[in-house]
């Protein structure tokens, strides 16, 4: 690289590309010929030119909200650009992202302050492991700093070493906020504590920042995690028409604006690249303004056909379901070497707070991280390892924690697929274990299936000890292309598959991915539908016999496995016969499960319901003293609350 | 003989059930303190299982029998016991493998069922009613007493007007073919009124008596009773007030109500009172009312289904003023072999109207 970049014209054209596309894009907002927002980088656009300079070819960057000189730069792709905020179908994503949710090639960007760190994580450590040498660079800005995730990346970006870039583009404001009214102490001493390389540039100093770049980005080739950080200066609103900045201020940022002085040095220069550029522009709007949006067919899934569904005997297993799924494990990392076990406290001999990881790192050392403790993270990182085509399953120790994990199942597993256009998938397994009973307490019983369920193009599984769960796990494996959550349930891993026999009664799986149970009276006609799932299908099938006793009515039971989406087919046709409906779950009652597998049946043509309720827990929090536990949960109570839902 | 200790399988961390892998020892052998009596696994790993005193070991699990954490495994005798193998079995009444509900059985159990001719896998009650063709009654007044709770009891003789009572109200109410319709009746529009009940709380039960005579003109149904062959319907409009004040439930017969003005009628209510306070009813009194009004408003009660009478095809029951609210209900409970629910509808929703419109 030559110090003497800032000669060099080229820099000055990109950088005045992006500017006049943002331009072109405000305009267009204001005439209303765009459906949404956009954060500009006028004033910042050497940094991305400057890091884009000094990347490879198949490096990634990841970057923000304020992403346009990033994406240009990173793909070259102003056309695509244009048509994706003019919601056009030949839109890099169809018209679904806009300005803040990008993909094309190795560049991606997303609208979550500090989510994609981890995910970027999640990308360098899948770089790591497939030993090409590549880096991620992430671009966060001054007020993502706010944000603990960042944090926990750092932390474990340093423990892994990975190949993992941060570039943090200060332009001193979060939103409308000043720094020192949003960061407390100093940037670069938050990554030097966690031991990552740091370095300072400036967007003014434009020799300095392309070489220091230069420095940076082979530093993380190389040696291992950098911070970059990069003081500049936004010459452009937030957003739109949200600017309370002096305008002395701005005035002094843009008299200092190396473009804006480039420019004024060289009019004829100026006036040549601005021609060419501006015809370039206008030419993409003109070709688009006749070009048409993304039909809905082509956004939403199609739904597959109902088919015949075939059912077989459940055969017990003298197996315990910790065993098996353990058992999954060994065998598919020994196959697929893209499987990558995630989780906290996972090594062996400890081997996750369940055993479930019993004796997986000691096989396949390089392919078992345990974490800190950062749930948020080690999701993100799942993420980054899926998106890059790596197959990981992370183990969330108690289910309860999936909640520090949300936003990164929701805004980011979640709408990768779609609001990318479908390019990516994103097929990460989380599994965690819910349910009480063990006098854990208010935070490590919970059952919290409720706030997982209806997430789009996120699958729920959840196991019971009927069904053998190696054979659920290698469904997924073989079948997944999109979040998996597999909820699993602490009492029953160290029960056996399969249940006892219940006298006059079948017990057969369904011939799904995700099979069905269905526990049926022999030669007789059910009067009562139970319908449950989970863990509390060991309580629901060994009361079969005391619910009849007690209610005077011959019940049925179907248990789910996939919970969401919600198939409810099985459920329609026995309650066709029955008139009846009890759902029973382990957590709370209102809002949950319950309520939406009886609306989702009520909407069924020809049915009739004569009765229709739920068992649940109380909305107390789970207490860890034995009586208590058992008041609130209805695992022990249900054949009560059944007979009073039923009779009462 | 006599049981020193009972062994006991520990607890574990992850598992529910474990498995008995090895007994070390016989039944009926001589074992000592910290013997390992048996062996168990765990998802985790094999336990064994010691003794916690002398004695002569009796187990209560096989080998290869998953069994309950928590649960007993064995038990230590101070002296040889009488072994009979599956003694401890629960001894179970043979009744060829069939799964009998509880109202089953008990149905069983009063009537001396043999169930052994029923074709049935699962035997509920309605099989058992079907099968001897008979309908449940809901309530009976039965001549056999009932079975006798096995918790500590006191008799308490039943008054003779109360066994009157019980038949008097078990009649209709025991077809289990009654229903009970309830209205809202705004109190405000009432207090504008001037025709109150001067002396007591139930101000309006005159407006209601008088409202009630003059509708029932219009619904002949509600003033008739059900026999086997038909409907009677009264031709008279005798409408009870029921008073029970502290001597028992009697019924006031107004007779011809819907001839008597406003007036009359508070007169008359007046003077059933009084009467009923001083034992002076006579038996014209208490006798051939054809409809009844039951007031319970001055024991504040918001709603209430009433219970009809003999002879007699509707009941109204008057409730307490919601001070909030400023309302009160009025239930209807009504024989349905005689009228339907719509007529009863009908007929609460102009009685609402025309208490509100009431005018002395």
């Amino acid at each position: 690289m030559s110090e003497q970049i800032s000669k060099n014209q080229n820099i000055y054209e990109r950088a005045l590309r992006i500017r006049k596309t943002e331009d072109a894009l405000l305009e267009l907002f204001t005439k209303g010929e765009l459906n949404g927002t956009i954060h500009t980088c006028n004033g910042q656009e050497f940094s991305a030119i400057a890091f884009k300079e000094a990347i490879k070819k198949d490096d990634t960057i990841f970057s923000n909200h304020r992403c346009h000189g990033h994406y240009i730069e990173s793909t070259g792709d102003v056309r695509g650009l244009i048509a994706e905020l003019m919601g056009k179908e030949s839109g890099v994503c169809g018209g679904i992202g806009s300005s803040q949710h990008l993909h094309k090639e190795s560049f991606f960007s997303n609208g979550i302050q500090g989510g994609i760190v981890p995910i970027s994580a999640g990308m360098a450590l899948a770089e790591k492991q497939n030993q090409k040498n590549r880096i991620v660079i992430v671009f966060i800005g001054d007020g993502t700093l706010g944000e603990g995730v960042v944090y926990e990346t750092m932390n474990i970006a340093s423990l892994l070493n990975l190949p993992l870039h941060f570039v943090c583009e200060n332009n001193m404001y979060a939103q409308s906020t000043k720094i020192e009214n949003s960061l407390a102490g100093s940037i670069l001493k938050r990554p030097e504590s966690f031991g990552i390389k740091t370095f300072h540039s400036n967007t003014w100093d434009i020799d300095n920042l392309f070489l220091n770049a230069q420095k940076s980005v082979e530093y993380s080739r190389k040696i291992g995690p950098v911070f970059h950080l990069v003081d500049t200066y936004r010459l452009n609103h937030h957003s739109k028409s949200d600017d309370n900045r002096d305008t002395s201020e701005v005035d002094k940022y843009s008299k200092k604006d190396p473009l804006n002085i480039f420019f004024k040095e060289n009019p004829d220069i100026y006036s040549s690249m601005s021609i060419k550029i501006d015809s370039e522009i206008s030419s993409y709007i003109k070709e688009l303004s006749d070009e048409g949006e993304l039909p809905p067919k082509k956004y939403v899934d199609t739904i597959p056909d109902s088919r015949e569904i075939l059912y077989k005997p459940i055969v017990p297993k003298k197996e315990r379901v910790v065993n098996q799924i353990n058992s999954f494990f060994h065998e598919i990392m020994k196959k697929d070497k893209n499987v990558i076990f995630i989780g906290e406290d996972v090594l062996s001999p400890y081997g996750g707070a369940f055993k479930v990881a019993k004796d997986l790192s000691t096989t396949f050392p390089n392919k078992v991280f345990s974490t800190p403790i950062s749930e948020a993270a080690i999701t993100g990182i799942a993420n980054g390892l899926a998106l890059k085509g790596m197959k990981p399953y992370l183990e969330l120790m108690f289910g309860d924690f999936i909640l520090l994990a949300l936003d990164q199942i929701i805004n980011h597993a979640s709408k990768f697929h779609h609001m990318y256009n479908k390019q990516v998938s994103c097929p990460i397994v989380i599994r965690t274990p819910m349910g009480g009973g063990r006098g854990y307490g208010p935070t490590h019983s919970q059952t919290l299936d409720k706030f997982i369920m209806g997430i789009d193009n996120v699958t729920v599984i959840a196991l019971n000890n009927l069904i053998d769960p190696k054979i659920i796990y290698k469904n997924i494996y073989a079948n997944q292309k999109h979040p998996t959550i597999v909820i699993e349930n602490k009492l029953d891993y160290g029960r056996l598959i399969g249940a006892a026999n219940i006298d006059h009664y079948s017990i057969e799986q369904s011939d799904d991915l995700y099979p069905v149970v269905k526990c049926s009276p022999l030669d007789v006609i059910p009067e009562l539908t139970i319908v449950s799932y989970g863990g509390i299908t060991h309580d629901v099938i060994e009361s079969v016999g005391a619910i009849f006793r007690e209610i005077d009515l011959i019940p049925e039971v179907i248990i789910l496995s996939k919970i969401s989406p919600l198939d409810v087919t099985e459920v329609v046709n026995s309650v066709k016969r029955t008139k009846r409906i009890v759902v029973v779950e382990e957590g709370s009652k209102e809002f949950g499960i319950g309520s939406e597998i009886i609306a989702q049946i009520s909407s069924y043509p020809n049915i009739e319901i004569k009765l229709a309720k739920r068992v649940g827990a109380l909305s107390l929090p789970i207490p860890s003293s034995r009586t208590l536990e058992n008041y609130v949960l209805p695992n022990t109570t249900l054949v009560k609350d059944i007979s009073l839902g039923v009779l009462l | 003989m006599s049981v020193i200790c009972e062994i006991i399988s520990p607890k574990s961390d992850l598992d529910d059930e474990v498995e008995v892998k090895n007994l070390y020892f016989s039944n009926n052998d001589k074992v000592n303190e910290n013997d390992e009596l048996l062996e168990i696994e765990t998802s985790k790993t094999a336990i064994a299982i010691e003794s916690t005193s002398d004695g002569f070991v009796e187990f209560k699990v096989k080998v290869g029998e998953y069994i309950k954490v928590g649960s007993v495994v064995a038990l230590i005798h101070d002296t040889p016991f009488d072994d009979k193998g599956d003694s401890s079995e629960e001894i179970k009444i043979d009744e060829g493998n069939k799964v009998i509900s509880a109202a089953a059985e008990s149905y069983i159990n009063e009537n001396n069922i043999d169930i052994s001719n029923i074709d049935k896998k699962f035997i509920t009650l309605k099989d058992l009613l079907q099968e001897n063709s008979i309908e449940k009654p809901l309530t009976s007044i039965s001549n056999e007493k009932t079975q006798a709770s096995s918790l500590e009891t006191v008799l308490k003789p039943i008054s003779k007007s109360k066994k009157a009572e019980i038949k008097a109200l078990s009649n209709v109410n025991s077809s289990g073919l009654v229903s009970t319709l309830a209205i809202n009746v705004d109190a405000i529009k009432m207090k504008d009124n001037s025709a109150m009940f001067a002396n007591t709380n139930n101000s309006y039960l005159p407006i209601i008596v008088n409202e009630v005579s003059k509708l029932l003109v219009n619904y002949p149904e509600l003033n008739s009773y059900f026999n086997v062959d038909g409907v009677n319907q009264y031709l008279d409009i005798n409408v009870g007030v029921a008073l029970d004040i502290d001597d028992g439930l009697k019924i006031y017969n107004i007779r011809n109500c819907n001839n008597l003005s406003l007036d009359e009628i508070k007169d008359s209510i007046s003077e059933g009172v009084y009467s009923y306070l001083r034992k002076t009813l006579t038996i014209e009194n208490i006798t051939e009312s054809t409809f009844t009004i039951t007031d319970l408003s001055q024991y504040g009660v918001s709603h209430f289904i009433p219970l009809i009478n003999n002879m007699q095809s509707a009941i109204l029951g008057v409730s307490a003023i919601d001070i909030a609210l400023n309302r009160f209900t009025l239930t209807l409970s009504i024989d349905h072999r005689v009228t339907e629910g719509k007529v009863a509808a009908k007929f609460l929703t102009e009685l609402s109207e025309r208490i509100n419109n009431h005018s002395s």
